[in-house]
């Protein structure tokens, strides 16, 4: 099996990408457009590819669904991370477009003393639409913004919504479309 | 007015792969070490920390914006300059800094107190961004003791540097216990001691550091910045970010978001206010130093920040 | 006309160039060179690399001669430096009962298997000013007698090798064998683990140790302390790469190890027995071995079920407080300027003594 690259500029590349990333999980459902995006494996879209070489490492566990055997090695040699079968202590848990959503209330949702110990998700979505969709309120919303995020299953509104009923523990997310990212932390109230 | 610094980046054989940031880094400048300098090939990685650390650092930023005013424990390292002196705020400027940024860095407001210059200083060395005075034209700022008069904008980022994340400890030492009572929401100890203040002086005699609910969930300290600075803080469309590097805990209040200094129905919180302007630009509105000038105890007040002074004086010749 | 002092650049600068100066003295005295801190001053390197939580004998020297001599400080260049090394990986466990020993003691047996075994000690050396150091002609070193039979290869603890009736309790590992956190890495957290305390220590400040230990013998903290054994000597340092599957030596280093044994009056589940306080320093650090065995001692209270009531049984109070670079930077950093939280206390003041005086002009 052949590896494909990482990031070109490993350095500079990280940095413009989390720089991006802290924006848009400051003022959440604004899409952000991605600065960089390296080569991906199979089965991850390039934009995923990006924040995961931006944020996983040897220090953090990952979950993949099953199938992706060649981003699983892909990231083992670029970022060295854990991948783990047991979503319940995954740090990171990367959802490509049209895969199962698992239980998102089973995630890593920190605990009363630290909650930042829980669990980021990475979905990647078909497209994202201003004019419809969800309206989100709260910490980084100047005032209530709507925002429609395509492709996600079914059920994953009353999901994420179960995932953080008991703040502050709960999940947070990015979800990222072809070039763009959009970050939903905890703490956004949500109009579905 | 952009300094020009003297160490900018060279290309060269890299640790993390990426490019090189400086040329050997020696403490004292190119002027005072040359000869260790050609016995050391060593270089330093763009803006001083690994890879990895950055990653850690970076992963603790996001869950602090995603829990406003939290404070999340990371890993700290020992940074050229000791801790207690900006530590904090130089590993998060460390893992924020790209090459496209312009950064300020304050002391009490001032951008030439030695600190601000020596920690500009070391970001120009480790990093050859392009830093400025001017609160406007930076895209980060670090600060200590205070925010900037001119009013913060979107898409900036300040730094605070913290001696002190958690606003309990002087009324409860244990960390196992102030876990617990942020935990359970348990803020009545603050209450009570700024009740006692109430009940002996007539108002709150905390005149900074003064303790601030973000998001109207955690209690945090906004680092000592005077409270006069304490409403800046409310509804910034700025990222404010937080490092107590001895501490070990960062955190963070995300752009427009709720920050309440702590009050009470019938005494409100208040802001300190003086009864002279700035001798030197005649601002109402500023945070005046005073200024001791003869032996008599003579003084006059005058903006703590420089560049805000500096820029009205410009802009009324 | 007030005019805001400017300039902090150009005095840092000056600051520099007063330093470095400062530093070199006498030009015409010869420079120091590393090899001769590295070779002559060795205790002073050993305590900048503890403390620096760095095993780099060069660097600690180039540190420790930057410093002027000031250990802190050199400490603290070494941490920084530190900072900026990736981490390849971690050593397998240190086997010190397989430490070629230079000098090993038990206070608590009159002979152990092996034989006391001094070595390079200044204990009995009375103290009295050596002259003939004075000048700097190489003094004349007598050959030292070898020991009569040589140590084995493998010196297990003598406290595990006379401990037949079981009276000194056994040292295990704790349940499922935990790798320790890495405090290098990982801020401390409590309730911190028994590895995570010793890690901490054993990078602590040597004065804070020692004042600790100190206070433990002087009452305040049930301490009654045997020096079982105290043993000094080289260990070899493996790593076993995953891809490798086995373990390779990657050289060795000088450590001191402090088994301290203390009287216990049991409790509910344990028996009465002696329990033990343990110290392990890189390089020769007698004095740092025994203070921090003595504080593990007294950090272990609320495990033994005793009342932790001295502050050297309090461990965010002990571990909090070690860091010297820690404690070093927060202290001085009272020397920057605060005049901006100086002014707000100020007018406060005012406020607060106005008031106070209008009520005594009224009474």
């Amino acid at each position: 099996m052949m590896l494909t690259a990482a990031f070109a500029q490993p350095v500079d590349d990280a940095q413009a990408t989390f720089r991006t990333l802290l924006s848009a999980l400051s003022e959440p459902l604004l899409p952000r457009a991605l600065p960089v995006f390296p080569d991906a494996p199979a089965g991850v879209s390039p934009a995923a590819a990006a924040l995961l070489l931006t944020l996983a490492d040897a220090d953090t566990a990952v979950w993949l669904p099953d199938g992706l055997a060649d981003a699983a090695a892909w990231l083992r040699f670029h970022a060295g991370c854990v991948l783990v079968s047991d979503i319940a202590v995954a740090d990171f848990v990367y959802l490509p477009q049209r895969s199962a959503l698992p239980d998102l209330p089973t995630l890593k949702r920190g605990s009363a003393d630290y909650p930042d110990r829980s669990a980021t998700l990475i979905v990647d979505v078909a497209g994202f639409d201003r004019a419809a969709g969800v309206t989100g309120s709260g910490p980084g919303f100047a005032a209530p913004r709507r925002l429609g995020i395509q492709g996600l299953a079914g059920d994953f509104w009353p999901q994420w919504t179960r995932a953080n009923c008991a703040f502050p523990l709960g999940i947070d997310a990015f979800f990222v479309a072809r070039d763009a990212v959009v970050g939903l932390p905890r703490t956004t109230r949500l109009e579905l | 007015m952009k300094h020009s610094t003297s160490c900018k980046p060279q290309t060269g054989l890299h640790r993390e792969g990426g490019r090189a940031a400086t040329g050997p880094y020696s403490p004292y400048g190119e002027e005072a070490h040359s000869d260790a300098d050609k016995a050391s090939n060593w270089r330093y990685n763009f803006g001083y920390l690994d890879e990895n650390t950055k990653r850690m650092l970076r992963r603790g930023l996001l869950k602090a914006v995603a829990i406003p005013g939290y404070q999340v424990p990371f890993g700290s390292r020992e940074m050229p300059l000791p801790y207690g002196w900006g530590t904090g705020g130089i590993q998060l400027t460390a893992s924020l800094i790209g090459r496209q940024d312009v950064l300020k860095v304050i002391d009490q407001g001032a951008d030439d107190t030695t600190n601000a210059v020596n920690i500009r200083r070391f970001f120009g060395r480790v990093c050859g961004v392009d830093t400025t005075e001017k609160s406007a034209d930076a895209t980060l700022i670090q600060t200590r003791h205070r925010i900037p008069e001119t009013p913060l904008k979107a898409g900036q980022i300040v730094v605070f540097q913290v001696p002190e994340p958690e606003p309990l400890r002087l009324l409860e030492a244990s960390e196992v216990e102030t876990r617990k009572l942020h935990a359970h929401q348990e803020y009545g100890l603050m209450h009570v001691k700024l009740y006692e203040d109430i009940a002996r002086f007539g108002h709150i005699a905390t005149s900074y550091d003064y303790p601030v609910r973000v998001n109207g969930r955690y209690l945090a300290s906004p680092s000592p910045i005077p409270k006069f600075d304490n409403p800046k803080l409310h509804q910034s469309p700025a990222l404010l970010l937080f490092g107590a590097g001895r501490e070990k805990r960062l955190y963070a209040i995300p752009p427009y978001t709720d920050v309440d200094s702590l009050a009470f129905d019938d005494h409100p919180f208040e802001i300190q206010a003086w009864d002279t302007s700035c001798a030197l630009c005649g601002s109402h509105d500023s945070y005046l130093d005073e200024i001791v000038t003869d032996d008599a105890g003579s003084r006059m007040f005058v903006c703590s920040d420089t560049d805000y002074c500096t820029s009205r004086r410009e802009d009324a010749r | 006309m007030y005019v805001a002092v400017k300039g902090g650049e150009t005095a840092i600068l000056n600051s520099y160039r007063l330093l470095a100066r400062a530093r070199r003295g006498d030009a015409a005295v010869p420079e120091l060179s590393l090899a001769q801190i590295k070779g002559q001053l060795r205790h002073a390197v050993d305590r900048v690399m503890q403390e620096g939580s760095l095993f780099d004998p060069e660097l600690a020297a180039l540190a420790l001669k930057q410093a002027a001599g000031d250990t802190q400080e050199a400490v603290f260049l070494l941490r920084a430096f530190r900072t900026t090394l990736p981490r390849f990986g971690y050593s397998v466990p240190l086997d010190t009962a397989a430490m070629r020993v230079r000098r090993r003691v038990s206070g608590t047996f009159k002979d152990v298997p092996g034989g006391q075994v001094l070595g390079p000690t200044a204990d009995y050396t009375q103290r009295l000013l050596d002259f003939s150091l004075a000048g700097t002609g190489s003094a004349n070193l007598e050959e030292p007698t070898a020991l009569a039979e040589p140590l084995p290869e493998r010196l297990p603890c003598v406290l595990d090798v006379l401990n037949r009736e079981g009276l000194i309790e056994p040292e295990t590992p704790p349940p499922g064998d935990p790798a320790p956190t890495d405090l290098t890495r990982e801020p401390l957290m409590f309730p911190a683990a028994r590895a995570t305390r010793l890690q901490n220590l054993a990078r602590g400040d040597e004065g804070w140790l020692l004042g600790l230990a100190y206070s433990t013998q002087r009452g305040y903290a049930e301490s009654h302390p045997f020096a079982g054994e105290i043993r000094m000597g080289e260990v070899t340092v493996s790593i076993a790469p995953e891809e490798l599957g086995f373990a390779v030596d990657i050289g060795e280093i000088t450590l001191t190890e402090c088994q301290m044994i203390n009287q216990f009056a049991g409790n509910g589940s344990a028996p009465p027995q002696f329990t033990r306080g343990y110290g392990l320093v890189v390089g020769e650090a007698e004095r740092k071995a025994m203070a921090m065995a003595l504080v593990d001692r007294s950090l272990r209270a609320p495990e033994l079920g005793e009342t932790a009531h001295a502050p050297a049984q309090q461990a965010e109070f002990v571990l909090c407080h070690s860091d010297n670079v820690e404690a070093s930077g927060f202290v001085q950093h009272l020397k920057l300027p605060h005049y901006v939280d100086f002014q707000a206390e100020l007018s406060l003041l005012r406020t607060l003594r106005a008031g106070f005086d209008a009520k005594g002009d009224a009474q």
